[in-house]
């Protein structure tokens, strides 16, 4: 189990950065989205993997997951979801602004 | 009510953002004036809580009153308020501007309840007990940031939103990433517990904790727009309005500089020592590379921003040295500075709206045409490049004595040729702007832009005047920032 979150962390933060660096503005948000998935799988596995469990102690349970991780994610979450959406209108907005896509405009077509 | 007396500055700007929003909708001279009476409201909030911490009172204040480490908690000392009260001042100036700006495009766009919800993050900031809701209150700071920075659309600003974001966001996904790491290794997300956690921790934790300590220094050092990580400021600071980029410059960078001094010496007390010297080293360096990157425009306010790099970087310097004497400088200058910084901001909107240009190069002869601006821009200016008798003289003055009291006399020197620099680019718009023949059109300007810049300089000019005093109190709150004991003492009780 560990071992598989930690291939699909690694994945998700490698193929993220790789799409940040790239130039299109659409392809950087998606590479932010990934990277955000990334954070947020490392912060549960953070929290200690255990399968089966409840997040809430109770007499009767004989263990429980660890439901801050899961408080933390889904506040992560939250705010993954606001910063993309606004991302996403901005570089509609810069698009129709510009006629372009990069998010390094070249310098002859800066003001 | 003087119990819930430290989590007032947060919820103040909220309700004003909501009245604003909700039921003064329409009205954009009510909206002004209501976001003018709130700041002085705010202001008032935050001398009582002054009164009440600067005896050396840690104030914390358990949400929903759960027991520490478990709860929510704010906490404020005499740092906390110093940093409330500055950005509230900074506020007050630059929405006295954004009134005399009448903007109305922009003010329609709901751009008061964004100011409050940017205040409303800074705050929270300040007031934070715990690393992940630093974190949350940096999101809520940099979405009205984003918001605010490009608020009217115009091509310029949006070219700059993009960069900006990007790299913000990047700086949050690392900033995540460190309190995951911290609280896989220590299980706590709590400032003051973490003080006795990561010293504590061994092996393989030990190891995570500094791992998440490198992330953490990259994370602040980019939010204070330190070299090598200051790519995203200039062209974000210089884009939107001239009230906006005020406050940004004055106030948004400084958040970085509050987090290290917060953070390193409460919660990872370790590695502190290393943290330090890597600041040191990067703040010399931010100096030089800030004010060069200066000298070589002649837009006025990308000019500034770049002013920003460098000053940042005495900050850095002053606060890496980690002994009393050095952070109190830290404090003098940033108190300094935030105002001197957002003043000369201000002037730079008046120069642009006056002659209609942004660069030095096509404005001339201000001298004859605005006496009033010369006589502002000359006290802000060389205060700003650390000339007696103005408050930039007694900042450095503080900085190079605690320099040399730690013998660091390669850095301390460069500090003081930074200044020589700073100087010289002062000299500059000067030169160009104020002195020569009139050229251009002169259109009149809104008594009120004055009265924010005269507001921001007669500050910078009684922090000279009462200089002793005002360092005495940067000491104090220095001597509580080293040490973290009293905060673990004043969040998890006695005996632990």
């Amino acid at each position: 189990m560990e071992l598989l979150m930690a291939l699909a962390i690694g994945t998700l933060f490698g193929a993220g950065l790789y799409l940040c660096l790239r130039r299109r503005t659409i392809q950087v948000v998606l590479g932010f989205a990934l990277l955000g998935h990334a954070v947020n799988l490392l912060i549960l596995s953070m929290g200690g993997l255990r399968h089966g469990q409840p997040p809430l102690v109770s007499a009767a349970a004989t263990g429980y997951a660890d439901p801050l991780v899961q408080a933390l994610i889904l506040t992560a979450i939250v705010i993954g979801f606001g910063v993309t959406a606004f991302l996403l209108v901005l570089a509609y907005r810069s698009y129709q602004e510009t006629g372009s896509d990069e998010v390094n405009l070249p310098e002859d077509q800066h003001p | 009510m003087s119990a819930h007396l430290p989590i007032l500055p947060i919820l103040w700007p909220l309700a004003t953002a909501v009245v604003l929003l909700l039921v003064l909708r329409r009205s954009v001279a009510a909206q002004r004036a209501f976001s003018l009476v709130s700041v002085l409201g705010l202001i008032a909030v935050e001398v009582a809580l002054l009164g009440r911490l600067s005896g050396g009172e840690i104030a914390v204040y358990r949400l929903g009153n759960w027991e520490a480490p478990f709860g929510i908690l704010l906490m404020a000392d005499r740092l906390s308020t110093i940093m409330l009260l500055l950005a509230s001042v900074t506020a007050l100036a630059a929405l006295l501007f954004a009134v005399g700006e009448r903007d109305e495009r922009r003010e329609r766009l709901h751009f008061y309840p964004l100011f409050q919800f940017l205040l409303l993050g800074l705050n929270g900031a300040f007031l934070t007990g715990d690393i992940f809701n630093l974190f949350v209150w940096y999101e809520v700071t940099l979405i009205a940031t984003y918001a605010l920075l490009t608020l009217g659309s115009e091509a310029r600003q949006l070219r700059a939103g993009l960069p900006f974001l990007a790299l913000n966001l990047a700086g949050s996904t690392l900033f995540l990433t460190a309190v995951g790491l911290i609280y896989g290794a220590t299980g706590t997300l709590n400032l003051a517990q973490l003080s006795v956690l990561t010293a504590a921790a061994t092996g393989a934790s030990a190891v995570v904790v500094q791992v998440a300590a490198v992330l953490l220094v990259v994370v602040f050092c980019l939010k204070a727009a330190l070299f090598p990580l200051y790519f995203w400021m200039p062209d974000g600071y210089s884009a939107p309005p001239a009230a906006v980029s005020a406050f940004f410059g004055g106030v948004a960078t400084k958040v970085g500089i509050y987090s290290l001094l917060r953070v390193f010496p409460l919660a990872f007390p370790e590695q502190s020592p290393v943290v330090g010297e890597v600041l040191m080293a990067v703040g010399v360096v931010s100096m030089l590379v800030g004010v060069w990157g200066a000298v070589c425009q002649t837009e006025i306010r990308r000019l500034l921003s770049f002013h920003i790099v460098s000053q940042v970087g005495y900050l850095a310097f002053a606060l890496g040295l980690l002994t009393e004497a050095g952070v109190a400088a830290a404090i003098f200058y940033m108190v300094h500075y935030t105002v001197v910084k957002c003043a000369l901001f201000l002037i730079a909107g008046v120069m642009e709206r006056v002659t209609g240009q942004t660069s030095v190069k096509k404005i001339g002869g201000l001298l004859e045409s605005a006496p009033a601006l010369a006589a502002l821009f000359f006290v802000a200016g060389l205060s700003l490049a650390g000339l007696p008798p103005w408050s930039g003289f007694f900042a450095k003055l503080a900085v190079v004595m605690a320099g040399f009291e730690r013998r660091e006399f390669l850095y301390t020197g460069i500090a003081v040729l930074t200044g020589l620099f700073t100087l010289f680019s002062m000299m500059k718009i000067w030169h160009q702007s104020f002195w020569g023949e009139p050229a251009g059109e002169r259109r009149a300007v809104p008594r009120v832009m004055y009265g924010a810049v005269t507001l921001l300089v007669a500050f910078s000019v009684i922090f000279a005047a009462a200089f002793q005093p005002v360092q005495a109190f940067a000491r104090l709150a220095a001597a509580q920032l080293l040490a973290p004991d009293r905060y673990v003492r004043a969040v998890l009780g006695e005996g632990r």
